[in-house]
């Protein structure tokens, strides 16, 4: 073999770019334990990301319009129903959470791309870039060699070199999108930014400052709109040069910090960068001498899990995914039941085709059960399904379901017993429907929790006139009027109930 | 070249490929990612080309202009003319939002929706506020029949 310094035949155009190619493919390398710091933290978002979408399910199915992303889709599937979208959300989730915990990963992402992506061009519901982007990296994580990433180990994957330039496209087109004056002048910025957020308030400062300065509030806005700009270029092509990456992580940090400062709702679009960011951050020694310690004792426990015969196994893979799957019955939404047993068909045509195939199945049941119960944790300790609930009574209301709307928000206040609009709500279906005691008792609960909302006060007040109770009106009508002077309900029902009142208490 | 390229460079005959040729898997994945590439930068290429402005999807238009547009969306019908705010009893309000914001396959569907429920033909008119009060120059939907 001759050495490395010896002379070397010229070579083509053609050899020199094909060789260029396959060393900026296939000779991308990436630390081990890094892979496996943004398996976790990846993977786990994907996890908790699927529980808090679980709140717009309500939205699919609703009404008979149905446009799907691509066109073609329309004429060879029906509508995604409610049901179907909660199964999405939950087993995304589901999957997402025990490919972080490191069980058969690459199995997971391709079943997550595939539901995540299908329900994702199935419908324009969901229009979110970002959404899109997160299908895109999904697709691609099945072509990882997650089972490499061991602590001081170099794994090469062109499959995350296809994700980072996945990224500098998503900028580029992003900076390519604010190539106009409006943006550029910091225009567009100005009128997206709330001045109540905290970015507004930071910008005012700014400005402030910028006057004393002998400058102006439109300088800031204009530095921040071509820096927006300036800094997607900057990112599209520093993820890739080396020695650049230190001050793209610190770019990023800006651009998505002042993101999540505008206070738009981008659900967890930052977070999902900040992951991406894992790839390629710097890191300091001793962090990464602690992440390649941690990763080394999960992966030596996960290594004592040797298979078993498949004949003697399958019977207690099958106990354990039907078994494991049961805290998905405390998801607090009407699927609960159909959503718990296909996650079990799920957990067991999965860890069931591994335990055929001589792998073991402890830790996957393990982790089976750990990601069922932190759904079912997620479920009781945030108020997404309680939303689910409030979002699907808000449609039924709006489309005239009158008992749907009433079942809907029945079950929100169920699950939060504060939620004082809510019983609002609930007693304005009820009173609708011609139940009106009930939806006095509705309106006296929301009032009692909301003490200071003069809309309780006005519904007690018009609700309690329309039953005869006059004083309970006219009460109520004063509260309004304390709050909201000339009020034109609380107001008419002082006039007609007021000397009722007053004649009463005379002797 | 910048430090994009991370391992250094070997020999074409130390390299154990090149004698052989690249392997088969190599040039499969080769044409899959150049595909894939061709894809996604086609697609969101495709919007400034001829794609239509108040349809921004796989364009990764992220906070545009366009983005925070509001637009008037009415429907006239063979019933009279009604305003895509005033079909909530009819549709879901994510339907609405998509309307308001000008999306074309949205507009299509409710009046293709509104054609069978109120009789056609349908005409669409959208007009477009930008965030700095501009207003977007009219244009011509088409005009909705309802199949027979």
């Amino acid at each position: 073999m001759p050495p490395l310094n010896a002379p070397r035949e010229p070579r083509s155009l053609a050899e020199t770019v094909a060789d260029r190619w396959d060393r900026f493919w296939f000779e991308y390398e990436i630390a081990g334990a890094r892979l496996a710091a943004f398996r976790v933290a990846f993977f786990g978002l994907v996890g908790i990301d699927g529980w808090l979408k679980i709140a717009h399910a309500p939205r699919y199915g609703a009404g008979t319009l149905h446009v799907p992303h691509v066109e073609f889709l329309a004429d060879v599937l029906p509508a995604p129903t409610r049901l179907t979208a909660a199964f999405v959300f939950v087993a995304t989730a589901w999957l997402g959470l025990r490919a972080a915990a490191g069980v058969r990963v690459r199995v997971h992402a391709a079943i997550a791309a595939v539901l995540y992506g299908t329900l994702y061009f199935w419908s324009q519901l969901d229009s979110w870039q970002h959404h899109y982007l997160i299908v895109l990296v999904l697709a691609a994580s099945p072509f990882v060699p997650w089972e490499r990433a061991t602590p001081g180990t170099r794994v090469r994957s062109a499959a995350i070199r296809l994700v980072l330039v996945q990224m500098s496209i998503v900028y580029a087109f992003a900076a390519l999108s604010k190539l106009d004056a409006f943006w550029l002048s910091g225009g567009a910025l100005a009128a997206q930014l709330p001045v109540d957020s905290a970015g507004g308030s930071i910008v005012a400062r700014l400005g402030g400052i910028a006057e004393a300065l002998g400058g102006s509030t439109a300088w800031v806005w204009a530095t921040l709109g071509t820096g927006t700009v300036v800094a997607e270029l900057f990112l599209a092509v520093a993820l890739h040069v080396r020695r650049w990456r230190g001050a793209a992580c610190l770019v990023a940090l800006g651009l998505h910090g002042g993101i999540e400062l505008s206070g738009y709702d981008i659900g967890l679009f930052s977070a999902y960068v900040a992951t991406l960011f894992l790839l390629v951050a710097p890191v300091p020694a001793f962090v990464r001498r602690r992440v390649e310690r941690t990763v080394e004792r999960r992966r030596k426990r996960r290594s004592r899990d040797p298979g078993a015969s498949p004949r003697r196994a399958l019977p207690a893979v099958a106990a354990a995914a039907i078994v494991g799957a049961t805290p998905l019955l405390a998801l607090r939404i009407p699927e609960s039941i159909p959503i718990a047993v296909g996650v079990a068909a799920l957990a067991l045509a999965i860890d069931g085709t591994a335990t055929a195939r001589g792998l073991g199945w402890k830790k996957a049941a393990a982790a089976h059960a750990g990601a069922a119960v932190a759904l079912a944790a997620l479920a009781w300790t945030t108020p997404h399904a309680r939303d689910y609930h409030r979002y699907l009574g808000g449609d039924l209301r709006r489309r005239g379901d009158t008992a749907g709307a009433i079942e809907a928000y029945r079950g929100a206040v169920a699950i939060d017993p504060d939620y004082a609009a809510g019983f609002a709500r609930l007693g304005d279906e009820l009173w609708r429907a011609g139940d009106r005691d009930a939806a006095l008792d509705a309106y006296l609960r929301a009032r009692s929790l909301a003490p200071g909302d003069w809309r309780m006060d006005r519904r007690v007040a018009m609700l309690a006139d329309l039953l005869g109770d006059t004083e309970r009106a006219v009460d109520a009508a004063r509260r309004v009027l304390a709050r909201v002077p000339g009020q034109e309900d609380a107001v008419r029902i002082l006039e007609r109930r007021a000397g009722t009142v007053q004649r009463r208490s005379m002797p | 070249m910048l430090g994009i390229v991370k391992s250094r460079p070997l020999h074409p005959e130390q390299r154990p490929e090149a004698s052989e040729g690249p392997p088969r898997r190599r040039r499969l994945a080769s044409a899959a990612i150049a595909t894939y590439l061709a894809i996604q930068i086609a697609l969101p290429a495709s919007y400034y080309v001829a794609g239509d402005p108040r349809d921004e999807r796989f364009a990764w238009r992220m906070f545009s202009s366009r983005r925070f547009t509001q637009c008037d969306v009415s429907f006239e019908t063979s019933r009279g003319t009604v305003r895509v705010d005033e079909l909530g009893s009819e549709i879901h309000s994510a339907w609405i939002e998509l309307a308001e914001r000008g999306r074309p396959a949205v507009l299509r569907a409710i009046a293709r929706r509104l054609c069978e429920d109120r009789g056609g033909p349908v005409v669409t008119r959208v007009t477009c506020t930008f965030p700095d009060g501009a207003l977007e120059p009219a244009r011509d939907e088409p005009v909705t029949t309802c199949p027979r």
